[in-house]
């Protein structure tokens, strides 16, 4: 029997909750048709059945979650074979090689009934009737030849059902079980209304409980594995951004606003540079041994109202400074327009975290399990400050840089080697320019 | 309103159509025989042996002949005694009458009527058939197939006075059939299908001779509370199925009754085109009642078990809406 | 054109014999030879354009019975009616048809004269009483016939002619249609073009008469057997034939002895008769001899047929760079409105619409 399950819409992805069912019980669903909006761990998403067939029932209401691969809703009519993607999906390189699955919570389903719902005989008219009323059709005893369902049961189903006292709404989260062989006029609860309560039992009694989003959820999770599990040193060094700013200034007053490019982005342009020199850092921590990867892919995190997230800027290693930009601010745009799609959220190998613009001179920060560092940028201050080795006091552009790494990976004399490399193409820009 | 029967009622549409000195009539003992079914009988007489022109024994003659005038001008009736010769004239009907306005670019028109007649009654294999089929397969015909004088009156004239060569079908055992044919000239137009009784628990789609049929098996069936309801569709090419479909839409169970063949039949596109436009209204498989698949025995106790009768079309009703 | 009586153009020189003779000015002599010249050539323009696949389907061409189509034809008059067979290219041109009109038809172009819907075998131009070419062997000498009862009761003396080939005399349709005609005395001129051949199959083996105009004999009808390679004796016997019908006395059937120079149609490798038959049959090519004739007789000087070929030649060239750059026919004529003069809307809709 053709079951519809969470889909895995990225490779860290977990779990999903039902955002909006696009199809009711009773509908066609044809292979390839949009049947539903799940939210990911960052993304709201259509997904897609991969089967054809009538849309018999409902397991997960709108506003539950369930694990990957749970299954979520019904299909009658079609052929099994219907492809919940996952498997199929290769992780990427920078697979998270250490984390295993989370413990998937038992499935929220009942037994399939004993009538499967391919064998429901039913006039095309009847199907209709039942879909527009949302009547599953296992409730409705045919009186037709052979036991087909007709327009006339769906009729008295329906007088049955409205004379009866409206439904309660199941306490727990599954949809309604469908009872195998209802008597006929029993007037079983059609697509409940969807139940908005979270999984998780209410919290204290005094104050406010909101429910956790997917995101917070997802942060919740994956930064408390890295704090547990990661054992982070940090290290700080002081840039001179004298020299990147004239750099910036002169570099954009010729170019259209779009080619512009930020500190940020000069940053995470020195960072590719000095993690080509240090690939140790842009690595994966496993049982095994320490995982280079062949790429460099910087994530940079995005504020978001209600979060964060990290979209992955891919090759760095062979992007120019233009091409940083270009890529940073469209993956700013479609994060803050919520159209982030779960790949550009994937395959990250290190991370560039920018708070100065909050007035923030330096912070630290978590590394994103599987990376092997992060590095936490402060706000450019323009302090003064003794000019080289001589008595004489400048104004300097200085920035914090701090770097967290993973000690398991790498140890503190090679972060500091790392972060001189950053100090020092930014202190000497041309190069990022060029490069 | 004046009752006539459906030969009076042809009889009066090929008098008014003879009022157009254009129109003439060409058939196989039409005059001097006084007409094998009595339509133009007393019409030699009166209109005289040059448009009442009694034929040879020779169908693609007649029909070729037909054609050829109406090229030129002319607006020819055709007949063909019975559909059984008809076959003989087919290269006429589908390589020329068909095809001539398309195939020369809408240069020339074919404004010719081929009337010809279904039937049996002991007449045998050869003499038995329908092949209203094979007309309204063809693209370029427009056939026709009424089964009240109203209608057999107001569409004869139609077919005459249409551009396009027309098939018109009668039926032997429908000459006597009588209804309500109001006074004066009147035509109804070709490619519209009618609502032939109301009814709120099935339709019955059909047309011609298995109309009056249908009728008797409602009248039967309202015995016991069933309505029937009856889509007479007068029209086979171009088939206009809105009568029908909302009809179906409305009962969602169907039985087509033709009389022919069921295999590839005229009751298999009204039965596609039911499923197609109708498929979500569909309530109950559509039942046919047709001829059964043989050569028409003599023998009157076969012909019986092979032809539609009320009883058949009752069965598949009743089968149908359980 | 036929030019009766036409005495402006008399070339100096001419004989009086042949114009006596023919009761035509050599003005008149000279088109004949043209239409046939315009017919050989366009014809083998066709041969090269159906290699380029510029043309599709079946071609049919008539070399060598030109004399046929033009003598038979210049006997009849703008009001007269003709239909014929597939092998239609040769009365098309005879009869006045647009030459560019027709090489558009053949490529499938909205120019031609049926729009690019009939091709080569169904030519037709109803201005000019050219009903059209049918390509169902003998089928349309019935509508012939009706067209000639409608001459007759519309009180026209029109006359009807209908061209047909060997194989054709073999056809219910044309006993049927002889019958008719004869029994209503309507003015049909039935013209059989005699090649040898139906198809492939020679006229010993396929008829069980072999003179062919004695078929005419059973229904009572007048006939005769004609040189149809000679084009005045052509016209001679058609204008005999259309007096005939013309002046009520009833159809006349015409066996034009004539023949094929090239195969029943372009794939044809003419395996039922030899090279050298066909050799043999060339020594009577009707345009050589009419040629011949004009220039023994004086009537036209060498430069002067040249100077024709050459007119053609940029003609037939002509029609082709017409016919290349007309556009292809739109999708109307694929609907029901390209069907039917009087097209019916139904709901829902025949497919196609």
């Amino acid at each position: 029997m053709p079951d519809i399950t969470m889909p895995k819409m990225g490779f860290d992805m977990q779990e999903g909750t039902i955002v909006r069912w696009l199809k009711k019980p009773g509908d066609m669903v044809r292979r390839g048709e949009p049947i539903a909006e799940i939210e990911t761990d960052k993304v709201t998403i259509e997904i897609e059945a991969f089967a054809s067939g009538i849309l018999t029932e409902i397991v997960v209401q709108e506003g539950q979650s369930a694990p990957v691969n749970a299954v979520i809703a019904r299909l009658d009519g079609g052929n099994g074979a219907q492809a919940s993607a996952p498997t199929a999906e290769a992780p990427a390189a920078s697979a998270p090689v250490g984390e295993a699955p989370a413990p998937v919570a038992p499935q929220p389903v009942g037994e399939a009934p004993a009538v499967e719902a391919g064998e429901i005989r039913a006039s095309p008219l009847a199907r209709r009737l039942a879909r527009e009323h949302g009547i599953d059709l296992r409730q409705v005893r045919g009186t037709g030849p052979a036991g087909r369902i007709v327009k006339e049961d769906i009729e008295a189903y329906l007088a049955a059902r409205s004379a009866a006292p409206a439904p309660t709404p199941a306490p727990v989260a599954p949809a309604p079980t469908p009872s195998p062989v209802a008597p006929p006029p029993a007037p079983a609860p059609a697509a409940p209304p969807p139940v908005p309560a979270p999984v998780t039992a209410p919290s204290p009694a005094a104050g406010v409980v909101t429910p956790l989003s997917n995101m917070r959820k997802t942060i919740a999770r994956r930064m408390l594995q890295s704090w547990q599990q990661f054992p982070h040193i940090f290290v700080s060094i002081e840039v001179d951004m004298g020299a990147a700013l004239a750099l910036r200034a002169q570099a954009n007053a010729g170019r259209a606003k779009e080619e512009q490019f930020s500190v940020n982005d000069m940053v995470v342009k020195a960072c590719a540079g000095a993690l080509l020199a240090f690939p140790n850092l842009n690595a994966s921590y496993s049982d095994e041994g320490i995982i280079q990867h062949p790429t460099v892919n910087i994530a940079i995190a995005v504020a978001l109202e209600n979060g964060l997230m990290a979209p992955v800027i891919t090759n760095c290693q062979d992007r120019s400074l233009g091409s940083i930009a270009r890529e940073a601010k469209r993956l700013i745009a479609l994060a803050r327009e919520g159209k982030i799609t779960p790949d550009l959220l994937q395959g990250g190998t290190f991370t560039v975290s920018n708070m100065g613009m909050y007035g923030i001179t330096e912070f630290t920060s978590i590394i994103t399990p599987p990376q092997a560092a992060s590095l936490a940028v402060g706000m450019i201050r323009r302090v003064p400050a003794f000019k080289d080795d001589s008595d004489e006091v400048v104004a300097k552009h200085l920035m914090m840089l701090t770097l967290s790494a993973d000690h398991r990976v790498t140890d503190g004399a090679e972060a500091a080697r790392f972060l001189n490399e950053v100090k020092r193409l930014l202190e000497q820009p041309l190069a990022l320019l060029v490069g | 309103m004046p009752v006539m029967t459906v030969r009076e009622a042809l009889r009066q549409a090929l008098h008014e159509a003879m009022q157009d000195e254009r129109v003439f009539i060409i058939g196989e003992d039409i005059g001097r025989y006084g007409s094998t079914y009595g339509v133009t009988a007393g019409f030699l007489e009166q209109y005289g042996p040059e448009r009442i022109r009694d034929a040879p024994i020779a169908e693609s003659g007649i029909v070729g002949i037909a054609i050829g005038a109406a090229m030129v001008g002319m607006r020819p009736i055709a007949e063909i005694m019975s559909v059984n010769f008809s076959l003989l004239a087919f290269d006429m009907l589908f390589n020329h009458a068909a095809k001539i306005y398309a195939m020369f670019g809408g240069q020339m028109t074919v404004p010719m009527v081929l009337r010809t007649t279904n039937g049996w009654t002991q007449l045998s294999a050869t003499h038995s058939q329908s092949f209203d089929v094979y007309f309204a397969h063809m693209p370029g015909l427009k056939v026709v197939a009424p089964a009240t004088p109203y209608d057999m009156k107001g569409m004869l004239k139609a077919a005459i006075e249409d551009p396009d060569p027309v098939v018109f079908i009668e039926h032997t055992l429908m000459y006597t059939v009588k209804g309500e044919v109001p006074e004066g000239s009147y035509t109804v137009p070709l490619g519209k299908a009618r609502l032939a009784r109301e009814g709120r628990d099935i339709t019955v789609v059909t047309y011609s001779r298995m109309v009056h049929l249908s009728q008797q098996a409602a009248d039967i069936l309202a015995r016991d509370g069933i309505e029937v309801e009856i889509v007479d569709l007068r029209t086979l090419r171009p088939l206009d199925m809105s009568v029908a479909l909302e009809s179906f839409k409305k009962t969602n169970r169907a039985v087509v009754v033709t009389e022919d063949w069921q295999s590839f039949g005229t009751s298999a596109e009204i039965a596609a085109r039911l499923y197609e436009y109708g498929f979500d209204y569909l309530d109950a498989p559509i039942a046919r009642v047709n001829f059964r698949e043989v050569p028409m025995p003599y023998s009157r106790n076969l012909e019986l078990q092979t032809v539609v009768t009320v009883d058949r079309i009752v069965q598949a009703i009743r089968k149908t809406l359980s | 054109m036929v030019r009766h009586n036409d005495h402006a153009h008399g070339s100096a020189g001419a004989s009086p014999a042949l114009l006596t003779d023919s009761r035509l000015d050599a003005a008149t002599l000279i088109d004949y030879y043209r239409q046939m010249v315009l017919i050989r050539r366009f014809e083998e323009k066709c041969q090269e354009m159906y290699t380029k696949a510029k043309i599709g389907g079946f071609l049919h061409l008539y070399v060598g019975e030109e004399a046929t189509a033009v003598g038979a034809i210049a006997a009849l008059r703008p009001e007269d009616h003709i239909f014929t067979h597939y092998r239609d290219h040769g009365h098309a041109i005879a009869r006045g048809l647009d030459i560019n009109a027709l090489m558009a038809e053949l490529f499938g172009k909205v120019t031609g004269c049926c729009k690019g819907l009939g091709g080569s075998m169904h030519f037709a131009d109803v201005s000019k009483n050219f009903w059209g070419g049918y390509a169902i062997v003998g089928s349309h000498l019935p509508l012939a016939v009706g067209a000639a009862l409608g001459m007759k009761m519309q009180r026209k003396d029109s006359v009807v002619m209908a061209f047909f080939g060997d194989g054709a005399t073999n056809c219910g349709e044309f006993y049927e249609s002889l019958n008719f005609a004869q029994l209503w005395k309507l003015p049909v001129v039935f013209v059989c073009e005699n090649n040898l051949y139906a198809m492939g199959t020679p006229l010993e083996v396929h008829s069980s008469v072999t003179e062919l105009y004695r078929k005419a004999c059973a229904f009572g009808m007048t006939s005769e057997r004609v040189d149809g390679n000679d084009v005045l004796a052509m016209r001679e016997a058609a204008l005999r034939a259309v007096e005939h019908a013309r002046s009520g006395k009833g159809p006349v059937l015409l066996e034009a002895m004539t023949y094929r120079f090239r195969g029943h149609s372009a794939q044809d490798t003419q395996k039922y008769r030899t090279k050298e038959d066909i050799e043999r049959h060339r020594r009577n090519d009707p345009i050589t001899r009419f040629r011949t004739l004009l220039l023994n007789e004086g009537i036209a000087t060498e430069q002067q047929l040249r100077d024709i070929d050459r007119m053609i030649d940029d003609q037939v060239e002509a029609a082709v760079r017409f016919a290349d750059e007309s556009p292809e026919p739109g999708p109307e004529w694929i609907t029901q409105a390209g069907v039917y003069a009087a097209p019916i809307a139904v709901d829902p809709p025949i497919h196609g619409e």
